[in-house]
């Protein structure tokens, strides 16, 4: 179980893309990641989960640590690309219609 | 890790540790789920479950420091039935009141977003049934999962 992160600023978007398995195990180095662009700059936050297949609510917790900042900040917090398990997840979870979810 | 009996519906582990708990307990669920043609998000609630409750385990029962964790996973009910019956037994602390473990009603999130506490949540929408019994030494879990892909509960 491994979590590859990378981060990609263009402009006031900060773009972090994920890959592996969101866990209780990994998903302290997503906020570690995550964490610094909340004091940053950056007005508009996306998160790429394109290459995530499981996400369990330790990941959800950090991805709501995004929500907080951006209704703290006015600042846009997006999600992209969830896989059809991780979506599941969002939808059982009833944050489906909470979180800015792009396609 | 040990599997102690692999041949016959119920299997049984031995668990320590976060990391290969979670590794362990996703092949379990992996295993119990052979021969069915379940899909992939049918496939992953059930895998969540038991890696909810591992975790809530592991953090809260054995305060991150490890313990062991019996798990057996079994079919039961007929043949239309379809269930598929895990039960997990700790060794922490005894919880008397399962309520305390509710966690955060997703439904406030929109005004108040907390992070943590969805996973107790999460257990009950995925599971057919999940029940607590507080044992003289631990706490017993049992979650049953309905393996019917036409179940309304698995449809989104």
């Amino acid at each position: 179980m491994s979590l590859d992160i990378g981060v990609e600023h263009v402009g006031d978007t900060a773009t972090i893309s994920v890959k592996g398995d969101v866990t209780i195990q990994t998903s302290s180095l997503l906020r570690k990641e995550l964490k610094p662009l909340f004091a940053s700059e950056d007005t508009c936050i996306q998160v790429k989960l394109d290459s995530v297949d499981f996400m369990d609510s330790s990941g959800i917790a950090v991805l709501v640590e995004g929500l907080q900042w951006s209704k703290a900040t006015g600042g846009k917090f997006i999600l992209s690309g969830l896989t059809p398990t991780v979506r599941d997840v969002f939808e059982l979870a009833k944050l489906d219609t909470i979180f800015d979810i792009k396609d | 890790m040990t599997a102690l009996n692999t041949e016959t519906p119920k299997i049984q582990l031995h668990l320590s540790g976060c990391k290969e708990g979670l590794q362990a307990l996703q092949a379990l669920a992996n295993q119990a789920c052979e021969g069915e043609c379940l899909s992939d998000v049918h496939r992953n609630r059930i895998v969540l479950a038991m890696d909810e409750l591992f975790a809530n385990i592991h953090k809260h029962g054995y305060n991150n420091q490890g313990g062991d964790i019996e798990c057996s996973a079994a079919r039961i009910g007929s043949d239309d039935e379809c269930l598929l019956e895990i039960t997990l037994r700790d060794f922490a602390p005894v919880i008397e009141d399962v309520k305390q473990c509710k966690g955060v009603n997703p439904d406030t999130l929109k005004e108040n977003p907390v992070a943590g506490g969805l996973g107790m949540h999460l257990i009950y929408a995925i599971t057919e049934s999940f029940e607590h019994t507080p044992l003289e030494d631990g706490n017993q879990w049992r979650l049953v999962f309905n393996l019917k892909e036409e179940d309304k509960k698995y449809e989104s």
